[in-house]
């Protein structure tokens, strides 16, 4: 093990990495795009990418070498060869090339394979004819005589010819020094501000470019509609205690004693969660770490206890920046985060409390205003107990008269965790858990290290920044989805068991929280910074990745989410 | 991304084919008929799973046809007798 780390170590002193021809395109799209994807190894699966690789299949097998460039060519004329790669470390660049044809002069001809139909005045597209360029290039790099390439279109069945100059050729080599500058600068370019090419980017979810733009100072965008779609794919919960969960037939299957209980699409499952005593055998494990869903296990009490994914996310620099900046950074951060959460609450109250007294949403307001001017972590604590104090007392007014369940024992109780001393606890303490897991999960998934915080401190097992984060989203998340378990009499008192001073959901009970707690993520509310509308799920998706930009100082400071 | 709902079905030669072809079937869509599938599919996964059939398939013996047929909220589908479970994007708890 010792030697493999020192000759990783030794990997800085190398040259970078040769950059696949295809991210040139990329570059000339959007800069930020291919620093996204190529420094940042960010990917999103795009449907035209993916297609355009379908029509790849047919010239990706069988494959004979180009004769030698020394060779008189002519005489090797007709000869083709197929699907082969070329690279330089010269001009820092390798391409696949789909077929290599020689001619009768001896010439060697690069032929592109394109899915779709020439540009609509029936020329090659401009990306395929940089593309041809490229291919030009690298051939005549490796010392073949090359003075034409040509573009087929499968859709319109065309073969289309490019001419090959010097002038063009340095052209694109221009291309490429600037490509290169971007590349091993580790911060990203600006987003591009107002272009018609974000709505159709693919990674528009992930760059975020009218958020970003919008959350720096003097710069000032049109507000778009620019989302990402919420993915398909939806966490499995699995809680029937003694069942495995195993992998067959590309599809996810529960069974207990021989029996299936469920079977679900793996491209159906974005997460995997265990509650108590559940086994997954080990192709599972593998199975979900190839495809990068998480695991996430809970206590059979509802304690989220560990997460298990893949190999940890590629975005280094984000890693770097959340363990080096100061502590007034920190509590920049944290102060705005409890600022929401005691805003956001008092929002709760106000909307649905029967008889709020007078002076509370005041007092709220007031110490949400000091919480955000707070400079030093122990004043903010001070004052989100305060807040917390004042938000508890409040909260079993917003329950209809007649709940479902007892909610008076928490006037007594106030907020009680480990063990949840009665119902209203027991249904907080489940929901927090809950969304800690999502946000470790999506944290995790950015490239954060979930441990380290801002605002809570780094203790054994508890996903620190997770917390932080979750701040401002529990009484939105969590705590609208207790009121509405109990206002709709979805939850009922057969749903708790008490037991030696602890009051805990049934299996049924924790059915009911978890159906409800999916409805609440994928409700849809106006962002309140951004003015579209999001689900809750992409909204904490949205928070995340502005607390990145903030971290690694695209924005000047980070700015939370609280509803109105 | 949004997906769409398909109606797949199959027709293979050759009984180990068959089985191959049929387990890329389940992977994707929900058997409503012995062969014949359900599956709500974006593009991307659509490209997946042609490719996928495409390779097990011998493309001069075997037939599978796929049927677009549209939103999978609006998509009418009516079951005389036996029915089985059509793709469903309830929450996912067991
Ligand atoms: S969303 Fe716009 S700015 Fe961002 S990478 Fe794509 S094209 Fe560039």
């Amino acid at each position: 093990m010792d030697h493999l780390m020192a000759a990783d170590g030794e990997k800085t002193s190398e040259p970078p990495a040769l950059v696949p021809a295809r991210m040139v395109n990329e570059f000339i799209y959007c800069p930020r795009l291919f620093h996204l994807e190529w420094v940042q190894s960010r990917f999103a699966i795009s449907d035209d990418v993916e297609e355009g690789l379908y029509v790849h299949r047919v010239v990706d097998e069988a494959s004979s070498d180009l004769p030698d460039p020394d060779e008189h060519l002519e005489r090797f004329a007709g000869r083709k060869s197929r699907s082969f790669w070329l690279s330089s470390t010269e001009l820092g660049l390798t391409a696949k090339l789909d077929i290599a044809e020689v001619d009768s002069a001896g010439l060697v001809v690069p032929v592109d394979y394109k899915k779709g139909a020439p540009d609509p005045h029936g020329k090659v597209w401009d990306t395929d004819r940089i593309q041809s360029l490229i291919q030009a290039l690298l051939l005549r790099d490796a010392g073949y005589p090359v003075e034409q390439a040509e573009v087929w279109y499968n859709e319109t069945r065309q073969r289309m010819t490019i001419d090959i100059t010097d002038q063009t050729l340095s052209e694109v080599r221009e291309v490429l020094i600037h490509l290169h500058e971007v590349a091993s600068d580790p911060q990203p370019p600006r987003p591009l501000i107002n272009s018609p090419k974000c709505p159709r980017c693919s990674l528009v979810g992930i760059c975020m470019p009218d958020e970003i733009t919008t959350l720096r100072p003097h710069e000032k965008p049109r507000p778009r509609r620019l989302l990402a779609a919420d993915p398909d794919n939806r966490p499995v919960y699995v809680q029937e205690q003694g069942t495995v969960v195993g992998v067959r037939r590309g599809r996810l299957e529960v069974f207990k004693e021989g029996q299936t209980l469920a079977s679900y699409r793996l491209i159906d499952v974005s997460q995997l969660c265990l509650q108590g005593n559940i086994t997954v055998s080990p192709q599972a494990v593998r199975e979900l770490m190839a495809r990068e869903i998480p695991i996430c296990w809970f206590s059979y009490g509802g304690w989220f206890a560990g997460m298990a994914q893949g190999l940890p996310g590629k975005n280094i620099d984000l890693r770097k920046s959340q363990f080096t900046i100061t502590s007034e950074q920190q509590t920049a951060i944290a102060s705005r985060m409890i600022e929401a959460k005691i805003r956001n609450g008092r929002t709760l109250l106000r909307r649905n409390s029967r008889n709020l007294p007078e002076h509370a949403p005041g007092q709220l307001l007031d110490l949400a205003k000091q919480a955000a001017e707070a400079t030093a972590a122990p004043s903010l604590l001070g004052l989100e107990g305060a807040a917390a104090r004042i938000y508890f007392s409040h909260f079993t007014s917003m329950f209809i008269p007649d709940p479902p369940v007892q909610t008076d024992r928490f006037d007594t109780n106030g907020r009680a965790r480990r063990p949840p001393p009665d119902p209203v606890n027991a249904l907080l303490s489940f929901l927090y858990s809950l969304l800690v897991k999502d946000i470790t999960a999506t944290l995790t998934m950015i490239g954060f290290d979930p441990y380290y915080g801002v605002y809570h401190r780094p203790r054994f097992g508890r996903p620190a920044l997770s917390l932080d984060l979750a701040e401002e989203f529990r009484p939105i998340v969590a705590d609208a989805t207790v009121i509405q378990l109990v206002n709709n009499r979805e939850i009922r008192a057969h749903h708790f068991l008490q037991k030696a001073g602890a009051c805990q959901l049934t299996a049924d009970g924790r059915k009911a929280v978890i159906g409800c707690y999916e409805r609440r993520m994928a409700h849809e509310i106006k962002h309140p910074t951004f003015g579209y509308r999001v689900t809750y799920r992409r909204a904490l998706d949205v928070q995340a990745r502005i607390l990145a930009a903030h971290l690694t100082g695209e924005i000047p400071e980070y700015t939370p989410f609280t509803t109105r | 991304m949004p997906r769409r709902r398909h109606l797949l079905a199959y027709d293979i030669a050759d009984p180990r084919r068959l089985r191959r072809v049929c387990k890329i079937m389940e992977e994707f869509g929900q058997r409503i008929q012995y062969s014949v599938f359900i599956s709500d599919l974006s593009r991307t996964e659509l490209v997946h799973a042609r490719a996928a059939v495409e390779d097990a398939m011998n493309l001069r013996e075997d037939s599978v046809v796929i049927i677009d047929l549209g939103d999978p909220d609006t998509a009418s589908i009516t079951f005389v007798g036996r029915s089985r479970s059509l793709p469903s994007d309830k929450p996912q708890i067991v």
